[in-house]
């Protein structure tokens, strides 16, 4: 039960649920951060990953998100964001086109790993904005896919990833140091 | 009342026949739905912390339990999904005054069972504020409460008419939270709302601006229970 295996398997066609997950306590946080290493192990080393060709461009709806992270998000979160944001919890996909009310575009893919890099950027940067830790779940389960998938991202989007995964386990370890029951 | 608890044969399903089996002043009926498996679990000696805090009362074996409950009420079963033509047809066959909702996590009351029958459905979180999955966990992670909320489904998740909210005791570092805890605290509060009296329970609406919680990350999951106080002993 201290095993953390939700950033392994083919997590694009096969999502986590989350549903009853594991419960180790303290021994599965540390397995969480020993897997999460071994992840910017990889991405640090350069030597993985295919070049692709040019970048995917990102969804509408995470346009929106992005935005308003630029504008320091005083206002609502844009609609179209907040339907990406209950689509990615119940899919755990990201796809490279929306519909209007933000369900997949016909034709649209969800193996497109920027975007999930792109979207844990985007919840990073409104956790940091709002302390509120439903941006951090949407990381950790971005960054999962991320882990899984790791040998088909691109090598240009390694830096991101190390950023990203660093920021996560930061986020983690001060929660885990400062929070009381 | 005439009363039918709707069943996925869940955890929460077994919970809920303790306090059924409670209240025999009301004509209990059961619509079972799904592949109708109740859960392997065994259920550990009332003494065992694995029940913290669950009153005594709670304090049984939840199998025998609906077993029980089952022997004494009329029974159908559909194997088939919740929000099924058949489902609401042997539902409304029944003509319930109150419909208890007892279904399996992800599944959602679809309109046309809500319109046969008030659907009370007992909610682990304090509402509008939290709204969703997991939410004893998401309460816990944000420092608040464990509030269990009854409330009448509707059409918007966890947005319906409020019949009563009770606090409980936060659980501790040997209680099965995901088990015993949130289903026992579900049916704690449905005892609560039996013992209301006669009548179909009055409700009113939610106040204030809700927020949405989807399954919590087990990293964040795991940061709530490893912070959890071992349960307090008295010194004999």
């Amino acid at each position: 039960m201290t095993e953390y295996t939700y950033g392994s398997g083919n997590l694009l066609e096969r999502p986590n649920t989350y549903f009853f997950s594991n419960s180790g306590g303290v021994a599965f946080l540390r397995s969480y951060i020993q897997s999460r290493l071994s992840v910017l192990e990889y991405f640090s080393s350069h030597l993985f990953g295919v070049d692709g060709g040019g970048r995917t461009p990102a969804p509408q709806p995470l346009i929106e998100w992005m935005n308003w992270n630029e504008d320091g998000a005083p206002a609502p979160m844009p609609e179209q964001a907040a339907l990406l944001m209950r689509r990615f919890a119940v899919t755990k996909r990201v796809w490279t086109e929306y519909t209007l009310d933000v369900r997949p575009a016909e034709a649209a893919r969800y193996d497109a790993l920027e975007l999930y890099v792109c979207l844990a950027e985007c919840a990073l940067h409104t956790l940091r904005q709002s302390s509120d830790l439903r941006f951090l779940n949407v990381c950790l389960q971005a960054v999962d896919v991320i882990a899984a998938h790791r040998s088909d991202v691109s090598a240009r989007e390694a830096d991101r990833i190390v950023e990203v995964i660093s920021l996560e386990i930061a986020n983690v370890m001060h929660l885990h140091l400062t929070s009381e029951l | 009342m005439k009363v039918v608890l709707l069943s996925s044969c869940s955890l929460r399903s077994l919970a809920y026949s303790v306090v059924l089996n409670r209240h025999t002043d009301h004509e209990i009926s059961i619509v079972e739905y799904g592949d109708a498996h109740l859960p392997e679990k065994s259920f550990a000696e009332p003494e065992n912390e694995s029940w913290d805090p669950l009153p005594m009362w709670l304090r049984r074996n939840w199998r025998d339990c609906y077993d029980e409950l089952c022997a004494s009420s009329e029974r159908v079963s559909v194997d088939l999904e919740l929000n099924s033509e058949m489902v609401a047809r042997s539902l409304s066959g029944l003509q319930p005054d109150l419909v208890i909702y007892a279904g399996a996590a992800g599944n959602i009351v679809g309109r046309d069972l809500l319109a046969i029958a008030p659907v009370l459905h007992m909610h682990p979180g304090a509402l509008p504020a939290f709204r969703g999955s997991t939410t004893i966990y998401w309460s816990l992670l944000s420092q608040q409460p464990i509030v269990a909320s009854a409330i009448y489904l509707s059409a918007g998740i966890d947005q319906g008419r409020i019949v009563i909210a009770r606090n409980y005791p936060v659980p501790t570092s040997l209680s099965d939270v995901d088990g015993l805890y949130d289903a026992g605290i579900r049916a704690w509060l449905l005892d609560e709302v039996l013992s209301l009296g006669h009548g179909l329970p009055h409700s009113q609406p939610q106040e204030g601006e809700g927020k949405d919680y989807y399954v919590i990350h087990p990293v964040l999951k795991n940061l709530v229970l490893s912070r959890l106080s071992p349960p307090v002993r008295s010194v004999q």
